[in-house]
């Protein structure tokens, strides 16, 4: 189902959860709406679902505004947050429940119901009661009850949460092969990145009830728009005064500009290990950290840290040591602007003509 | 120390509670079963039964009704406002903070034979005070709390996803009502039923002061056991009150059972 939303706004009394967010989801994506706690997500979701009444603003599926239809007419499944399964039904009743609303025939019913629970893996269960369940299991009966009346939409909020993290990685792969399986659009929330940029087609960055961008994970990461998009996907550090990194110093004449270095933007190395030795400035290692797979490295250039890693193939530093460290790129931004910037000094002394 | 204080609460319970439910027993029969059935059959005796009965069934369906339908209204309807919520919260609870003989006494003076309403309904041919409807209204008001703090916690404590969720998945508030909110709260409800039929048939306060207490017309089994002690028929007065103590007993057991099976769901 297209779905389109413009102007949509959500007060609670005087508190505005949701802002002006607007836009448009293609038929058959699946959407992760991302962001940090209290940002909206949920309010998002269920006014989508009608649960929750737009305070203004239209949403329009397959181009007919639907804000004044009920939950009912809308043909959407809903996976709440705790699942919310009908606890005194057994598994077969809860996915069951939708298709009886229909007044479907009893064989119907159960050829339908026994698809589903085939499909999510929970044969054998069909006579259990939802406190007989675990976790992973719950989500899939709500999953799947959500999919029994075939809706055109299927909504997921924090579907993973209340998993634990093993088991986590290996239910969303399998959400996401099942979403693709059925071809339904869908969208769900979480507030971790990893899974979002994983699972997702495409990624909405919601904080403060507004929409802060939207795009496939890929292109989030590389060209953020906002320092609060940047900041939020990926790791990175905040230098306030970037002008004295090799390459910035031209930044000296703006005040108030501050970057954000992401640690894979970020070249260090013994003297001499750099090949640019002339974009890279001298910094002193002032922490490791033992990361499992590498090191977290803390450098400092005066007052200002960074930070990177390195693989456990290398050398090993020592802390107070000094090494080489050249900056490929930052994101800049100020009150009025923000804009990605290369090292200037990158561009080969030496370029090989052929 | 712990052990005194253990029985003290047990000859304490035994003095309250054991010895007058002995005594109204031997009492009962201290003329033999026959003097226990003769105090029965009395016809005002025969009569104050019926009328506690028909009230205990009357009362109890409205209440029902109309207190599960409240409590749904208070816990889940959004189109109400917080303050409006709030207030007829409070609201619902001035029963049980005002005595029954006032609550009795609130009807009679909006709706006794000389006030306006009840003038209006007395024209219509419907007495309301020292009347059935008067007992029928005066029981309720005394109860009617029951029923919506019975039900209230329990729709809060299952929360609205449920039933969100069925509404998502095409069915609308009565089926929902019916095969997703019911059975949580059926057991609540069942507690409240019971604790209604108990608190409506010894209601005796705000019956008394509408009623008016005329035998053969207003008087209920309360009201009688209350006027035999008065014209010191002690075994009449104990054998009605075996009676509606024999039922009580039932009540309880009946009680400790449902608020078993509602623990349990
Ligand atoms: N019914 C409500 N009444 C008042 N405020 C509400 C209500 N529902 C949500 N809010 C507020 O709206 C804001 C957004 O809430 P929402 O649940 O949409 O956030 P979220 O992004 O889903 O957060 P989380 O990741 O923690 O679930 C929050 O600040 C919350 O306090
Ligand atoms: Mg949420």
């Amino acid at each position: 189902m297209h779905i389109e939303v413009r102007g949509l706004n959500k007060s609670f009394g005087d508190f505005n959860a949701v802002k002006d967010v607007s836009f448009d989801i293609e038929k058959g994506k699946l959407i992760g709406l991302l962001g940090p706690s209290g940002g909206g997500k949920t309010s998002i979701l269920r006014m989508l679902a009608g649960l929750e009444t737009p305070t203004s603003g239209d949403i329009v599926f397959h181009g007919q505004r639907v804000n004044d239809l009920p939950p009912q007419e809308r043909g959407i499944g809903f996976v709440f947050q705790n699942y919310a399964l009908f606890k005194h039904m057994t598994v077969y009743d809860n996915v069951a429940f939708g298709l009886k609303v229909k007044k479907l025939s009893k064989e119907k019913i159960r050829e339908r119901v026994m698809y589903l629970i085939e499909l999510t893996g929970l044969k054998g269960f069909e006579h259990r009661y939802p406190h007989q369940l675990s976790g992973g299991q719950r989500q899939r009966v709500a999953f799947a009850r959500a999919l029994a009346p075939e809706p055109q939409l299927l909504l997921l909020d924090e579907p993973f949460a209340a998993i634990d993290a093993k088991i986590r990685t290996e239910l969303r792969t399998w959400l996401k092969e099942m979403i693709e399986r059925v071809g339904i659009t869908s969208i769900f929330v979480t507030h971790d990145q990893e899974e979002a940029i994983e699972v997702a087609d495409e990624i909405m960055i919601i904080s403060k009830g507004r929409l802060e961008q939207k795009g496939s994970p890929w292109d989030i990461y590389k060209n953020p728009e906002t320092p609060f998009v940047a900041s939020f996907i990926g790791e990175s550090t905040i230098v306030e005064d970037i002008s004295i990194l090799k390459g910035f110093e031209s930044l000296s004449d703006q005040p108030g500009t501050k970057a954000l270095i992401r640690p894979e933007y970020i070249e260090h190395g013994k003297p001499g290990e750099i090949k640019l030795a002339s974009a890279a400035t001298t910094a002193t290692v002032r922490q490791l950290h033992f990361r499992g797979s590498e090191w977290m490295v803390e450098l400092a250039i005066g007052d200002t840290k960074l930070i990177t890693y390195r693989s456990l193939e290398r050398e090993v530093l020592q802390v107070g040591g000094q090494v080489q460290v050249l900056v490929h790129r930052a994101y800049m931004f100020n009150d009025d602007d923000s804009w990605i910037m290369e090292n200037p000094l990158k561009v080969d002394p030496m370029p090989i003509h052929i | 120390m712990r052990r005194l204080w253990i029985i003290l609460t047990y000859v304490i319970f035994t003095l309250l509670l054991i010895v007058p439910l002995v005594k109204i027993f031997t009492g009962a029969w201290e003329e033999g079963i026959d003097g226990f059935w003769d105090a029965l059959s009395r016809p005002q005796s025969i009569h104050a039964l019926m009328m506690t009965g028909i009230i205990v069934v009357l009362v109890t369906i409205i209440n029902t009704l109309f207190g599960v339908m409240l409590a749904l209204y208070l816990v889940r309807a959004q189109w109400l406002g917080p303050r409006l919520k709030r207030l007829l919260n409070s609201i619902v609870d001035l029963p049980f903070a005002v005595s029954p003989v006032i609550g009795g006494l609130m009807i009679v003076l909006i709706l006794g034979p000389s006030t306006v309403i009840g003038a209006l309904f007395a024209d219509m041919g419907v007495n309301i005070v020292y009347a059935l409807p008067g007992m029928i209204l005066a029981t309720l008001f005394v109860t009617f709390p029951i029923m919506v703090r019975e039900v209230m916690p329990v729709l809060q404590e299952i929360g609205a996803q449920q039933e969100e969720a069925a509404s998502t998945l095409g069915a609308y508030s009565w089926y929902t009502f019916w095969k997703v909110t019911w059975p949580s709260i059926r057991w609540g409800v069942i507690y409240g039923v019971v604790l209604t039929v108990a608190r409506s048939m010894g209601e005796f306060g705000a019956v008394l002061v509408v009623s008016g207490n005329i035998m053969n017309k207003t008087q209920t089994a309360t009201t009688l056991v209350y006027q035999d002690v008065e014209n010191f028929n002690v075994v009449a007065a104990n054998g009605i009150a075996l009676v509606l103590a024999a039922v009580s007993v039932g009540l309880l057991l009946l009680m400790e059972w449902s608020k078993k099976r509602r623990e349990v769901h």
